[in-house]
């Protein structure tokens, strides 16, 4: 039975943002709720019971193979669900790279190593572009600040991509987007963490843009 | 059974670095086709058939974990496969580099691999033929054999400690002792368990009655279990502890760094009946970057610029994935760690009340041992880490290394709370050095000796065949933990561990029989009535552990130092290159490229981290974190060592470092009874004038616990401080690494240390400095120093209140404790971070570093105000923050993009430098 605005937060073995991403939606005025994705995945739980979904930040699995590979795996059968259950979802650093992985955005883009090929964790500040994403509504211009936290981090490929926000001075990674979006505006992702310290005026924008489209 | 090697390139035309995935599958080959997309992103890489020939002009490197050890990866590939329909046995990466891609590449043969032709694999599996328990009659041994004995069986016992195991021989009417008992008791009985050094100098007691005397209410449990805890706000408890992990990280610096933070952080999970990490400390000290006072190590052991490197890629690779805030971390070196570096780490936690204090297991629980499987690594990790680091250990065979897992480990931290919080668990106790008989065996001892536990140790789950009993008992394999499971809830407990896929094994029973028995028989199930049977591994009376000799220690008082150093006067000729010499050290230095590798907002509760500035490069003396979301509450953090104090002065430099990290909370308005310390010795326990510097040690900073009311309520020492290479033995320096822990109501009301506003006048306050002994200058320019003045001179407990006030007193907008760089390097910092610029009235007086001051920024119109109200702590004007960014002294303004130049270039130049990438290992 679907209840308001529920946000399910994902956890797979190795998610490790998993407490501050529900602090940060309960804060935003959602009714955040943790699912395991073992229980997804053996049908004890259906990914669609949620107004949105958000798969958080951590290394799944240990990024033992690739980043997001096992996660987009295991759920290969029920991300898609999410889709056409038309459910806003966010990825957040690893959720990005697993949303990403899980060809959610079609074929032609990537998550790859930072140019600087270690891991970057520093303060980082993003222009929200003009884009119908519902997780930055009414936020067009404005400069938000909240840190990064990762080494796979640069978009890349061939394909045209709804660009939702981009780096303001340095960009963690090398590249020049930090937030794309697919071509409904439901679903998007991001590498930086929104949820950043748990209250971050910032972040908090992004969270209550979503919220306020369940 | 068959390998199977899958080939994975990036897509880019002439790929430099080749991935090979190797599969070992039982049976007929599926069609592995079906793993391609999962094992190579169709967007990125691509699987190719087969790798570039080697030719004459063209070879390669292949690296991979060797057979011994097995890959982290193996356990999410085989999960994988399996999803996808392909049934994998083992599995292992490997990585392939041609030509020029090889230069630089570090292979350490103890857990690497190199082929450099093409592999030919058997089997990923580590091989082994279970040896047969042996058992040796100690009683017809000579002393000379046995003193043979124990360093033939690496246990590093005294003949008084292997004579005390020919007596127990004989009470216990015994024909031969197993391996399995020396083993036990050779581990026990180390320095690194034991703690024989302290508890023959009675150093421990002075600690702990100082700690009792002072009586702080704040305090919950002091050296009785893993960690220390100390009270927070609202029913909640905050704990921390530091270890150290010195001799495997001079063996194997990647492994020893990484199982560094892992074995700290399992202090914390497992304390009392849980908790929670929320921020990780680290502070390495490595040799000396150029061979200039040990030339004779030159190729013969690791060079500290690879330490060093290693140590940052490690301490990423563990703390990252785990998800918890690093707070503070600082890099630095001195030739006295050349044989053996100081690698502490820290960690600081959070539970509540009712989880706080240590816990017993009753009669009937349930040994459960969960997480990690049991292999061969770290074997004698404990006896080694005592007997101190040799070649012959560094040529032994892969099992001394332990290998890290922060992926096992992360599902503990979630699994370990939902037991608290159910209630499941009588104690818990992390698996550190010298495995089952630590962990289980310790948690079942009680003050009387009674309590009891039995074990059979065929139950425990291995990752590799062929252990022998005593390496089952003693494998210090990471990431497992021992919990005493009450039988009421031990269903609910058994489906937590598997909610988070953890695996768990029942192994024993705590009994009340008085004994510690182990027994191996692979017919005797886990039963509630379990029974020794089978082969008798070990059955001891627990009064035996106690009965160790402390041999007579000798102590020797050095000679006092009569030299007097002569140092530079410095004045406007040569401010600018003292300047430089100071910003340009390693030990101070910009090293925001190894600190922003570690994620430092994780969690979401990060107040103030080890970074801040407009350009976020300026290391924090002080870290702050809001712990519970919804609450302003917060938790702070600071530390101290500076090695170039104690090569002038061990004991002033103990004072130094205390006064310094108690300062950096209290001048940013920390209570100073609301701090707890701990402490981290590192000494060379072999030398006697080391054990007298560690005895006045002691002396001295539990006599500054009593005047500032602030009690060590956990610590460590580590004995075994000397590596010996190329026939010479180098010792480190008798130091002690002193931590603070505060608490603050309002975490908002902190004092950081970015300066606010244009205008306002630097003062410092505290006692002063005027020699350049023991300083960062006095290091760069090589006149090492005679004698450290004491910074004692105003009482401790008086200043330490007045300062407190100070920080309420609504005078002061920023404030950084004075310490290494003296208060040159703060004012350099603080241009750098703020941006603004500084003017200063003094030159020579920039440079002491009087540890135990602190540099503050006092509004404009309060400067008056403060030198009234403050007469006591010696306040003095050091010059005004002004708009045009520089520093100017005495009216010279000197060149700041040449001391930001030499700030920023040290770090990378020292560490990944051409000639630091070259000098390669032994």
């Amino acid at each position: 039975m679907k209840t308001k605005k529920t946000v399910s937060v994902l956890y797979a073995p190795g998610t490790n943002c998993e407490e501050e991403t529900m602090a940060a939606v309960e804060l935003a005025g959602g009714n955040p709720r943790l699912v395991f994705l073992w229980d997804i995945y053996h049908k004890k739980e259906r990914i669609t019971d949620c107004d949105s979904f958000i798969a958080p930040g951590g290394f799944s699995f240990g990024d033992h193979l690739e980043t997001g590979v096992s996660v987009a795996t295991f759920l290969e059968d029920h991300l898609g669900l999410l889709k056409e259950a038309k459910v806003p979802i966010l990825g957040i650093c690893n959720g990005d790279q697993t949303l990403v992985r899980s060809g959610l955005f079609g074929s032609g883009v990537a998550m790859i190593q930072n140019k600087s090929k270690v891991f970057r964790s520093r303060p980082s500040r993003h222009r929200v572009l003009p884009s119908h994403c519902v997780w930055t509504k009414g936020l067009k211009g404005r400069v938000l600040s909240f840190p990064s936290a990762h080494g796979y981090g640069r978009f890349a490929g061939d394909g045209d991509l709804n660009v939702v926000m981009e780096y303001v001075g340095a960009s963690p990674n090398g590249g020049k987007i930090a937030m794309i979006t697919d071509d409904s505006g439901l679903i998007a992702v991001l590498m930086d963490h929104p949820e950043r310290p748990y209250d971050n005026p910032d972040g908090q924008l992004i969270f209550k843009s979503g919220m306020s489209t369940i | 059974m068959s390998i199977h090697r899958i080939i994975v390139v990036p897509k880019k035309k002439r790929p430099d670095v080749f991935k090979i995935i190797n599969l070992e599958i039982d049976g007929d080959a599926p069609d592995l086709s079906v793993l391609y997309p999962v094992l190579a992103n169709p967007e990125t890489m691509r699987v190719i058939d087969r790798m570039p020939k080697k030719t004459a002009k063209r070879g390669f490197k292949e690296v991979m974990y060797n057979n011994a050890v097995i890959d982290p990866k193996q356990e999410s590939i085989i999960k994988l496969c399996a999803h996808k329909g392909v049934s994998v046995a083992a599995a292992k990466v490997s990585y392939r580099y041609y030509g020029k891609k090889m230069n630089g590449l570090y292979v350490n043969k103890l857990v690497h691999t190199a082929f450099t032709d093409e592999p030919i694999l058997e089997t990923l599996k580590p091989r082994g033929v279970r040896q047969l328990m042996q058992r040796y009659d100690l009683r017809s041994m000579s002393d000379q054999e046995l003193c043979d004995f124990s360093e033939k069986h690496e246990m590093h016992l005294s003949l008084s400690k292997m004579k005390k195991l020919v007596e127990f021989q004989e009470r216990l009417k015994l024909e031969s002792v197993t391996d399995v008992l020396l083993e036990t008791f050779a581990g026990s009985w180390s320095g690194h368990c034991f703690h024989d050094l302290w508890k023959s100098l009675e150093l421990f007691k002075l600690l702990k009655e100082a700690t009792e005397k002072i009586g702080n209410p704040n305090l919950i449990s002091a050296f009785v279990d893993n960690a220390g805890v100390w009270d927070f706000y609202d029913g909640l408890c905050i704990l921390f502890k530091l270890e150290t992990h010195n001799s495997p990280t001079q063996k194997e610096p990647y492994g020893g760094q990484m199982t560094k933070l892992g074995g700290v952080l399992r202090d914390i999970f497992e304390n009392g009946l849980g908790a929670k990490p929320i921020g990780n400390i680290e502070m390495t000290v490595i040799g000396e970057l150029e061979r200039l006072r040990h030339p004779e190590f030159t190729g013969k052991t690791l060079t500290a610029a690879l330490i060093g490197r290693e140590t940052v890629r490690a301490i990423a690779d563990y703390g990252n994935p785990m998800g918890i805030p690093m707070m503070l971390a600082r890099m630095m070196s001195h030739p006295n760690y050349s044989g053996k570096p100081f690698a502490l780490g820290g960690s600081v936690g959070i539970t509540t009340r009712e989880a706080a204090t240590k816990g017993k297991p009753r009669v009937g629980d349930i040994a459960v041992l969960v997480g990690g499987k049991t292999g061969n690594d770290g074997l004698h990790g404990a006896t080694v880490s005592s007997g101190g680091i040799t070649e012959k250990t560094d040529t032994g065979d892969a099992t001394h290394v332990q290998i890290g897992m922060p992926f096992i480990e992360q599902l503990m931290m979630r699994a370990g709370l939902e037991l608290r919080d159910t209630g499941c668990l009588s104690a818990r106790n992390d698996f550190g050095a010298h495995g089952i008989p630590s962990a289980f065996g310790e948690m079942a001892k009680n003050e009387d000796n009674s309590g009891g536990f039995i074990c059979n140790l065929a139950l425990v789950k291995l990752k590799c065949a062929g252990l022998a009993n005593w390496q089952i008992a003693i494998s210090e394999s990471q990431e497992r933990f021992a919990h005493a499971v009450k039988p009421e809830k031990y269903a609910e407990a058994m489906a937590i561990y598997a909610k988070y896929g953890l695996e768990a094994t029942p192994i024993g029973l705590f009994t009340d029989s008085g004994c510690f028995q182990m027994f191996y028989d692979k017919n005797q199930e886990f039963s509630l009535e379990m029974k020794m049977s089978g082969e008798i591994c070990i059955d001891v009376p627990y009064a035996f552990f106690d009965e160790c000799p402390l041999d007579m220690i000798e102590v020797v008082e050095p000679k006092i130092k009569t030299d007097t150093m002569a140092h530079p006067k410095i004045d406007q000729s040569n401010v600018m290159d003292m300047g430089l010499s100071v910003v340009g050290h390693f030990d101070v230095c910009n090293q925001a490229k190894a600190i922003t590798r570690y994620d430092s907002t994780v969690q979401g509760i990060t107040w103030q981290g080890p970074l801040y500035g407009r350009n976020y490069n300026v290391a924090s003396s002080l870290a702050a974190l809001r712990p519970v979301y919804g609450k302003n509450h917060g938790l702070t953090v600071s530390l101290s060592f500076s090695p170039w104090q104690f090569e002038v002065d061990p004991v002033r430099a103990a004072e130094n470092a205390m006064m310094d990290t108690l300062v950096a909370q209290v001048a940013a308005g920390v209570y100073p009874a609301d701090i707890a310390l701990a402490d981290n010795f590192y000494t060379d326990g072999d030398d006697p004038e080391a054990r007298w510097y560690l005895r006045e040690q002691v002396k001295a900073i539990t006599s500054l616990s009593i005047k500032t009311g602030t009690p060590f309520m956990v610590g460590k020492d580590s004995s075994s401080g000397r590596g010996t290479f190329g026939g010479k033995t180098v010792c480190v320096l008798p130091g002690v690494c002193i931590t603070g822990m505060g608490k603050i109501r309002n975490v908002q009301k902190l004092l950081l240390h970015q300066w606010k506003n244009l205008g306002n006048v630097l003062m410092c306050v505290g006692p002063q400095a005027t020699q350049l002994d023991g300083s960062i200058l006095s290091s760069a320019l090589g006149i090492p120093g005679a004698r450290l003045e004491s910074m004692l001179s105003i009482d401790p407990g008086f200043y330490l209140s007045q300062l407190y006030h100070l920080s309420q007193s609504g005078m002061i907008e920023s404030a950084v404790p004075i310490n290494r760089g003296g208060i040159f390097l703060r004012l350099f910092e603080g241009v750098e971070a703020s941006g603004f610029g500084f003017e200063t009235i003094l030159c020579q007086d920039l440079f002491p570093e009087s540890f135990g001051s602190a540099l503050l920024e006092v509004k404009r119109d309060a400067v008056g105000d403060l030198q009234r109200t403050f007469p006591g702590i010696k306040p003095r004007i050091i010059g005004t923050i002004v708009p045009r960014k520089g520093i100017t002294v005495q009216g010279n303004k000197l060149n700041f993009n040449l001391l930001r130049a030499a700030w920023n270039g040290t770090f990378q130049q020292a560490l990944w430098g051409k000639n630091a990438m070259e000098g390669m290992a032994a």
